[in-house]
């Protein structure tokens, strides 16, 4: 059903990122990775913390560039995708302007896109994540699990083919996240775009995901790619499937396996 | 009600200070009879000031324009500066060091030259006040420009803003808490530029009225112009001061406890 061409699709080929240290020499922190995902898939991503899978999300963004190696957004090179707009990205600590209101902050990549009918998808979104009688308020009013989900509407406000979040959900409890993730999974059956999720959660990766990557130590480079057969959309039954609890379970051994590595 | 009455006090205070300390001088003025031509009473200082009253304010006016002037293009050209060293880093590595080397060196000392190339009329005494403001308000706003938070910077160009919506929807609101404390120091600053220039020759202006007074021995004169142009700069800077406050609360967001 879906077209497969080299052009639909997000692949990084050899990518390696070295940090710069005040000390002269570089840190290593990817190495080598080369994927391939599908247009419209979701991908999470687990893997130890401080492995880089934040510098993979700013290398496949385009917000870093990569020390080695390349990046093509369906064909395109990142840098014009982020130019052209099709880009939503949550960011791990939440970045928010303090003198713009939840709704202005919200609804500014619109405006930056000029996107006809900004305030309405601002507000609606807003809606949706529980946050319309906050629009008016401003960052500092809200609660830290109230600012990830400002930040996932605005993430999405501008209708973007790519959407990155890194550990968006982090500061919802249990509940909320479950609640906020069945909705993330209807909006991305509806728009299809191309998702790359970090998460903590490995439930919530096996959940959510087309694919799962498993990231090794650092240097880093993608130790499991897994796919996720289960169709959609998936009932929050699926939690308790058998076949899920075993997919669950293999992708928390290879996590564990790069751990060990570590010593 | 209660907070009414502690923001009263908080006004009050200081100025009953500044009265206690004036009865204070003129007692102890009075107990060891020093000569008027030394140090004249605060009581006379006062009623001279009353007397003269429409002079100063005449000459005083033509020095506030001048001022004000000089404020208004000095903090221009620093705000200017201050986004053009933001932008450009080559520019900021060479010019930056010199702007704040600058602030070493005693503007008012160059007085005398402004007086050369520019004559005695109103514009040079405006220059004087730009420049005297000009390397401070430099300094304060680029480092306000430099406030931009990486965070930030990484959110609008995930989502492919310009160079222009980036300067409009982050760089302008991060620096105008520092602009606004530009304004501030500047804000007293263009007073005493405008005054040194006129000492060093002018024929209006308050600097004109205290060369006169302090050549004829004048020293009660000498203290009333002093007085009121004190309280004028005192009251320009509290204006300046509640302005920026005004707009600037906006921008300057902090989690500090309300004070008590």
């Amino acid at each position: 059903m879906k077209v497969t061409s080299a052009n639909s699709n997000v692949s990084a080929s050899q990518l390696s990122y070295a940090y710069k240290l005040t000390t002269g020499e570089s840190l290593a922190v990817l190495q080598d990775i080369s994927l391939t995902v599908e247009r419209g898939s979701f991908t999470s991503i687990v893997g130890p913390s401080g492995c880089g899978k934040t510098t993979l999300l700013l290398c496949i963004s385009g917000l870093l560039a990569p020390t080695k190696g390349s990046v093509a957004l369906d064909g395109l090179s990142p840098t014009i995708a982020r130019e052209q707009h099709k880009i939503g990205y949550v960011f791990q600590k939440p970045v928010f302007f303090e003198w713009l209101s939840i709704l202005e902050n919200t609804l500014l990549p619109a405006k930056v896109a000029g996107v006809a009918n900004g305030v309405d998808r601002a507000r609606l979104l807003l809606d949706r994540f529980g946050l319309g009688g906050f629009a008016e308020r401003y960052p500092h009013e809200l609660s830290g699990g109230m600012l990830s989900r400002a930040a996932l509407a605005r993430a999405l406000v501008h209708d973007p083919e790519y959407v990155f979040l890194d550990e968006a959900f982090n500061h919802l409890d249990e509940a909320l996240r479950e609640q906020i993730n069945e909705m993330l999974q209807e909006i991305w059956l509806d728009r299809k775009m191309t998702v790359f999720a970090i998460t903590h959660s490995i439930s919530e990766a096996v959940f959510l995901a087309d694919q799962v990557l498993v990231m090794s130590q650092k240097p880093s480079f993608v130790q499991l790619h897994r796919n996720i057969p289960f169709e959609r959309p998936r009932p929050r039954s699926l939690l308790r499937d058998q076949r899920y609890l075993e997919l669950v379970d293999e992708i928390r051994d290879a996590l564990k396996a790069t751990h060990t590595n570590e010593t | 009600m209660k907070l009414e009455t502690a923001k009263l006090r908080q006004w009050l205070l200081p100025w009953a200070y500044f009265f206690g300390l004036l009865i204070a001088v003129e007692i102890v003025l009075r107990l060891l009879q020093t000569p008027e031509y030394l140090l004249p009473l605060p009581s006379k200082v006062f009623a001279g000031a009353a007397a003269k009253i429409a002079l100063i304010s005449e000459h005083l006016g033509i020095t506030f324009a001048e001022a004000i002037l000089g404020f208004a293009v000095g903090n221009l050209c620093a705000v200017v500066f201050g986004f053009l060293f933001s932008l450009w880093r080559p520019i900021r590595q060479g010019f930056y060091p010199i702007v704040v080397g600058m602030q070493a060196v005693p503007i008012v000392a160059i007085a005398p030259f402004i007086q050369i190339w520019f004559g005695p009329g109103i514009m040079g005494k405006a220059i004087m006040a730009g420049l005297i403001c000009y390397f401070p308000a430099t300094v304060i706003s680029t480092n306000g420009f430099a406030r931009a938070n990486r965070d930030g910077m990484f959110l609008l160009q995930s989502i492919g803003a310009s160079q222009w919506q980036i300067f409009k929807s982050l760089r302008l609101p991060s620096a105008i808490p520092s602009i606004m404390s530009a304004f501030q120091v500047s804000a007293s600053l263009c007073m005493i530029g405008a005054i040194v220039a006129e000492l060093s020759g002018a024929s209006e202006g308050v600097g004109y009225l205290i060369v006169r007074a302090s050549y004829e021995f004048r020293t009660v004169d000498l203290f009333a112009v002093l007085v009121v142009t004190s309280l004028a700069s005192f009251a320009f800077f509290k204006a300046v001061e509640f302005l920026s406050n005004v707009y600037a609360s906006k921008y300057s967001f902090s989690y500090a406890a309300p004070v008590k």
